[in-house]
């Protein structure tokens, strides 16, 4: 009985050493877009995040050679290895997609360690849909939040305006596979204005996993 | 065989619990089939200008002729769309900014935690979040940022007269 004991242990240990096995992630990146007044954006680089540092570097290669840093609640922006611009921001580092994919929170976008509230849980044909709830001082800034879930993947996410609206989704598609990661390849952004959709597509390629090829990229210099 | 027995039972209730939660309501109907969904056609025509440009950088090995790069596949995209003018804004993408595809309202959740978390006062939060917003909105020249941050702050500013 013991030793059946200490297999069940052991079974749920590696299940959960196994979940914190991630902590590195680069891919080249694509970010399409066109705002409302029909100018297009083009971004394309290669991206850098290990969730020990928490820096998330992205170094583009078009429109411009550049280097961006977003680090804790600043965020650098270097050209030819000088700084050329500074921002506070609020720490958007353990919202991002890759701390949550390394960390295994994005099937519920990290909403489950935060104050917001499951209101329902409801599954409708392959899909299993989560409603939450802002905390109730923000009820009347902030709607609800519809998290949609296939195969246990983060599919897509409606985010509702105060009077019910849809104001805008993201879908998660094209999930590969990386050392046992599975990552969305493809990420489709649409934002509604004034009755019209916007799209912004994100695609990454050449993803790497706990990598140890340009280490000192995880961990860009930034000025303290 | 006592202690084998209530560890059985342990184990038993354990996995019913699992299962519990596992069990959604399944309202039986496609309610929210359409909500979920969007128009790859649609997306593939607002981008197609973009695709075209990205497709033509991507094919280019050598990336240290940045404008010479951009001022070709700007030509190509004119020549295969000659009605359409092609404009390449220069700038972050919100996405970019936000550490990828959070949007305004993900943004929204982080302020919320972080305001929650530290209870900090509503005349504090009215200034914080509206602000934040509105920086973002002005940087990435977003209109539904700049819109969302005056409604906040107007809210607030209400709720103290």
């Amino acid at each position: 009985m013991k030793i059946l004991f200490l297999l069940l242990c052991l079974f749920f240990v590696n299940q959960r050493v196994h979940s914190q096995g991630y902590f590195r992630f680069s891919a080249d990146f694509s970010i399409k877009a066109k705002d409302a007044a029909g100018k297009g954006t083009l971004t394309m680089g290669r991206v850098y995040y290990d969730k020990n540092i928490r820096k998330i570097v992205y170094q583009t290669k078009f429109p411009e050679i550049e280097t961006w840093v977003t680090a804790d609640t600043c965020m650098f922006k270097f050209a030819n290895g000088k700084l050329v611009q500074k921002a506070i921001i609020p720490s958007v580092v353990e919202m991002s997609i890759y701390h949550l994919a390394l960390n295994g929170q994005l099937p519920d976008f990290g909403l489950k360690k935060s104050f917001f509230k499951v209101e329902k849980v409801e599954k409708e044909n392959e899909m299993v849909i989560t409603t939450w709830l802002p905390p109730s001082n923000f009820a009347n800034k902030i709607g609800k939040i519809l998290v949609s879930n296939k195969e246990k993947k983060l599919f897509g996410i409606v985010f509702l305006d105060v009077k019910g609206a849809v104001a805008a989704k993201q879908f998660f598609n094209n999930y590969q596979n990386y050392k046992g990661l599975f990552f969305p390849t493809e990420i489709v952004n649409i934002k509604v204005l004034n009755g019209k959709e916007l799209y912004e597509v994100t695609t990454y390629k050449n993803i790497k996993v706990n990598d140890y090829v340009d280490d000192n990229l995880y961990n860009y210099a930034i000025p303290r | 065989m006592e202690k084998f027995k209530v560890f059985i039972l342990f184990v038993l209730l354990l996995t019913s619990q699992i299962s519990l939660a596992n069990k959604h309501c399944d309202n039986g109907g496609d309610v929210y089939s359409e909500l979920f969904s969007y128009n790859q056609q649609q997306v593939d025509d607002q981008l197609k200008e973009i695709s075209f440009i990205e497709q033509s950088l991507q094919s280019q090995v050598d990336w240290n002729g940045g404008e010479s790069l951009l001022q070709n596949s700007l030509q190509q995209a004119q020549t295969k769309f000659p009605n359409t003018v092609i404009e390449l804004k220069d700038g972050m993408p919100a996405a970019f900014w936000l550490g990828c595809c959070l949007g305004p309202i993900g943004l929204g959740i982080i302020i919320v935690n972080h305001e929650s978390g530290e209870d900090i006062g509503k005349a504090v939060l009215g200034c914080v979040l509206p602000s934040t917003l509105f920086t973002l909105g002005v940087v990435t020249e977003d209109p539904f940022l700049i819109e969302l941050a005056v409604e906040i702050f107007l809210s607030v500013f209400d709720s103290f007269h």
